[in-house]
């Protein structure tokens, strides 16, 4: 026991660069799982405010890009109003429409902070809890998609985006209705991968790829990317596609929180299911 | 211990240097700089090594925490503090060098910084594909 004791006090320079060291990979093992890095998340309140200083500095150094996608934005949106629709009768009776339910609600939020160059980047956005934002809600943008919630604080939430290992968004060809999982191989970050569309499908170059909403967290008909390129390979039974995001996600800088409302009910019934299966 | 004031100002400042300017630069598309770890090398000679081995780990876990990567700049950092020593012993004068040193540049001369600097560039150029 003695003898232990001289080893390891002799040592000791070596037994707590070993302690640190394993203290070190654990942490980094166990940040695999993201939940479980809580404490060191980019959410935490004094790393995001550091992140929310930095990002409107570089936000001002934007505002002119910024503006143009909301000005665009607004036309778009100006289009849809009542106003600008031509009335094609003199006539009208009020109806009260309970055809139409609101079924998603968004929430504009900022990006403070995001990275684009690692192959497991992380979004962080300026709500959280306190504005209503929960995980799983996604994240979209004025022309595109950009991910899903991953964790929340109180003021900040991190996102987890399109450009992840471990992101995998249910997409479809637009026209053609087929759809197949969107990943990333950790490249190019403009570039992403449809999966599972089937060798028989015919595909164009310039096809459009929107969302499916069968994740019940995007909306139906988002437009993600168009097709770049694709081709089979021998002796698989899917096709092997290059798709082209829609909007570059270096540039990002306001984006949407969606909230499903009918998310909870979708997902408890398909699992209720799939319990009554088993 | 007058000293302390002036490495924590080098620890803040290398740290927002890192976090905010060089993890957004990519050399060549896949190379992210790390000059952050300038911090360790830096530290007075006669620092102890248990000291050394914290200071490294913090410096480490910092970074992590800023850029969400777990435990490996911690990992990183504490390797290189941990032969940190045994690096200046192979690089110093033959009797050693004197007390309160730092391993600067004009100190010793460019060509020895440089030739250090070249020993430590595989810590340097970190695992790019994490």
């Amino acid at each position: 026991m003695r003898n232990i004791v001289l080893f390891i006090l002799k040592n000791h320079v070596m037994f707590v660069f070993l302690i640190l060291e394993t203290v070190a990979v654990s942490l980094t093992l166990s940040n695999n799982s993201f939940h479980s890095a809580k404490l060191f998340s980019a959410s935490n309140t004094i790393v995001g405010g550091i992140y929310n200083v930095n990002s409107r500095i570089n936000e001002y150094l934007q505002l002119r890009k910024v503006n143009q996608t909301l000005a665009e934005e607004n036309s778009q949106l100006r289009e849809l109003l009542y106003q600008s629709q031509y009335a094609s009768t003199d006539s009208f009776i009020t109806v009260v429409d309970t055809v139409f339910k609101e079924q998603y609600t968004y929430i504009p939020a900022r990006i403070v902070h995001s990275t684009v160059n690692r192959q497991s980047n992380y979004i962080t956005i300026d709500k959280g809890t306190i504005q209503g934002v929960r995980t799983e809600m996604a994240i979209i943008s004025s022309n595109g998609i950009v991910g899903i919630v991953k964790q929340t604080s109180p003021n900040y939430s991190v996102v987890l985006p399109l450009l992840h290992r471990k992101s995998s968004i249910s997409a479809r060809l637009k026209g053609a209705g087929y759809f197949g999982a969107l990943r990333w191989d950790g490249r190019d970050p403009l570039i992403m991968q449809l999966h599972d569309i089937p060798n028989h499908v015919e595909l164009k170059e310039g096809m459009e790829v929107e969302t499916s909403g069968f994740s019940a967290m995007f909306p139906e008909g988002l437009i993600i990317g168009k097709v770049v390129s694709f081709k089979q390979e021998a002796g698989e039974n899917f096709h092997s596609i290059e798709v082209k995001l829609a909007t570059d996600p270096r540039t990002l800088h306001m984006v949407y929180v969606v909230n499903n409302r009918m998310r909870i009910e979708q997902i408890q019934l398909e699992e209720q299911t799939i319990e009554a299966d088993e | 211990m007058n000293e302390l004031p002036k490495y924590i100002f080098r620890f803040v400042a290398l740290v927002l240097l890192q976090v905010l300017v060089l993890d957004n630069i990519q050399l060549g598309g896949y190379i992210n700089p790390f000059p952050y770890i300038y911090f360790i090398l830096i530290l007075p000679i006669n620092t102890g090594r248990l000291t050394l081995l914290f200071f490294g780990f913090l410096l480490g876990i910092t970074l992590d925490v800023f850029s969400a990567t777990g435990g490996i700049h911690a990992a990183a950092c504490t390797l290189i503090a941990f032969y940190r020593p045994f690096l200046l012993k192979a690089q110093g004068p033959r009797d050693g060098f004197e007390l309160h040193a730092t391993p600067h540049a004009r100190l010793f001369g460019v060509g020895w910084f440089l030739g250090t600097l070249r020993l430590w560039l595989p810590s340097i150029t970190r695992y790019c594909f994490l």
